[in-house]
């Protein structure tokens, strides 16, 4: 069962890579606030009246570290 | 005696330098990676950016935020920029926003855009509630009352949205003359140098230079309540206990972690209270450009325009917060609560404001800041404040959920702190500002 669950994720993991979707979700909490572009190392993230994750995000999560209203999702 | 704080905003660490001053073991609980809250820098392409508040202090170096700051020892240099606040206003009189141009007039000359009528209204209302207040209704509505002319609402709409992020219509008529009167008492706006950061840093080391431990990554989940009282927190699962408790994250979000202690039997009245807070909100636009675009570092009204309040060009009286050649304006919009579903296109109307103030001017969009609900503008509207106490002994709320009366923005939060401490420490218990 555990093990099925794994290889799922896993799958998901795979073909989510290959078609180039990223993993970082920003949820209806963000208020645009922009704190987490200027942590984004790689200029991933795009703010008008919310965020957008872009093509260049590496899901490194580091922006989540810094969102006041815990609205990026990180994978785990 | 011990301090345990919540939240490392300015408020937060506002109270915990003065209480680490005072001798108090200071811990302050940040649950973010960095600490400043709302008021302090971000680095963006070498621009230094603020997280919220615009790099300025209301009322300079004469204002009660200064006065702590002096009070506390924390080294920060505030300059008040000339000319302190200009109003843009369309060239052709009555024209269409600031499309056929613009001229900027010293603030004080608002009173010549009204009606001879009006003016000389306005003469003897500047006496009148100066001796007695007006304190009923909202501003606007005594505006409808007095000086019944589009005008007025225009700039106090300019006014208010710059200062508050409100309406006129949505500021008690009691806290603007509040503030007029402060802004009699203390004067006009300065710049820190080195942005909000400045601030912020000073305080950190004062906390930290007394002793004091500042936890980044600290989630507070529980402030634990025994016999009505608060006796400490629970942080990341960890139980940390104190003599009293100070939050810098607002009335209800403190109530949230009092483990229903408050919405419980004796104290509704205060729950009822605290629920109808509403916080304000509001966009920031950050321009950046080679050339200035307004050349002082004084405050522009701008009432005429769709959406865009005011604006400060900070890099002419600090450099440093743009890379060298660069310069660095900010404009700020209100946001009316029924308009955030669109704020795209509020936002929109903004960038369309600044095109045609700057047109044929080169400059850069460098960031959109857009502030609402659980990270506003104000987490309490101006006005609404319920004081810093709540109903459990050893526990105060502090920062800009719990503002004194007339304070704007970071003066109101360092008027709640200083109230607060004077409950804590007794009155008359002020330092004298040695570093």
């Amino acid at each position: 069962m555990i093990c099925g669950t794994i290889m799922l994720l896993f799958i998901e993991y795979v073909s989510k890579s290959k078609s180039g979707e990223k993993f970082m979700i920003i949820n209806q909490d963000c208020v645009g606030c922009a704190q987490c572009v200027a942590f984004c190392e790689q200029d991933a993230i795009k703010v008008k009246g919310r965020a957008y994750i872009m093509e260049a995000c590496i899901d490194c999560g580091f922006c989540a570290a810094y969102c006041p209203m815990k609205a990026i999702e990180v994978p785990v | 005696m011990k301090a345990l704080i919540i939240g490392a905003g300015l408020g937060g660490l506002l109270s915990g330098a003065r209480l680490a001053r005072a001798g108090y073991e200071v811990e302050v609980f940040e649950r973010l990676a960095m600490i400043g809250g709302r008021f302090t820098n971000i680095e963006y392409k070498g621009f230094k950016l603020s997280t919220g508040a615009l790099h300025m202090i209301p009322h300079g170096p004469g204002g009660p935020l200064a006065q702590l700051l002096t009070e506390v020892g924390a080294d920060v240099e505030i300059v008040r920029p000339s000319p302190l606040s200009m109003i843009r206003i369309p060239k052709i009189k009555g024209g269409n926003y600031y499309k056929e141009g613009y001229v900027d007039i010293p603030f004080s000359g608002f009173k010549n855009q009204f009606s001879m009528m009006n003016q000389l209204k306005l003469a003897s209302l500047l006496v009148t509630t100066r001796i007695n207040p007006p304190k009923e209704g909202t501003f606007g509505k005594w505006i409808s009352r007095n000086v019944k002319e589009e005008w007025a609402f225009k700039i106090a709409d300019a006014f208010c949205g710059w200062s508050l992020s409100l309406g006129c219509f949505d500021v008690s008529t009691k806290e603007a003359f509040a503030i007029f009167e402060n802004l009699y008492r203390y004067g006009g706006s300065g710049i820190p140098i080195g942005g909000c950061r400045a601030v912020v840093d000073a305080l950190a080391d004062i906390i930290t230079s007394n002793g004091g431990v500042i936890h980044t990554g600290a989630d507070v989940s529980e402030v634990i309540i025994r016999d009505n009282s608060a006796a400490g927190l629970v942080v990341n699962n960890v139980e940390y206990f104190g003599d009293v408790t100070i939050s810098d994250i607002g009335h209800l979000e403190t109530s949230r972690l009092c483990n229903g202690a408050v919405e419980s039997g004796k104290h509704t009245q205060y729950f009822e209270k605290i629920r109808k807070i509403m916080p304000s909100a509001g966009v920031k636009i950050c321009l950046s450009s080679d050339e200035p675009l307004i050349g002082h570092g004084g405050v522009i009204f701008t009432p005429n325009a769709r959406r865009i309040n005011g604006m400060n060009e900070v890099t002419n009286v600090d450099p440093g917060l743009a890379p060298p050649g660069k310069h660095l304006l900010m404009s700020h919009m209100c946001v009316q609560q029924d308009r955030l579903k669109y704020l795209e296109d509020e936002i929109d109307l903004g960038l369309h404001d600044l095109k045609e103030m700057f047109a044929g001017k080169k400059y850069e969009v460098l960031l959109i800041q857009s502030h609402s609900n659980g990270w506003p503008v104000n987490r309490s509207a101006s006005g609404l404040d319920v004081g810093n106490k709540t109903p459990f002994t050893d526990l105060y709320v502090v920062g800009d959920g719990a503002k004194g009366e007339g304070g704007i923005e970071v003066e109101g939060v360092a008027l709640g702190v200083s109230a607060t401490m004077d409950i804590i420490l007794g009155q008359g218990n002020r330092l004298d500002g040695c570093n």
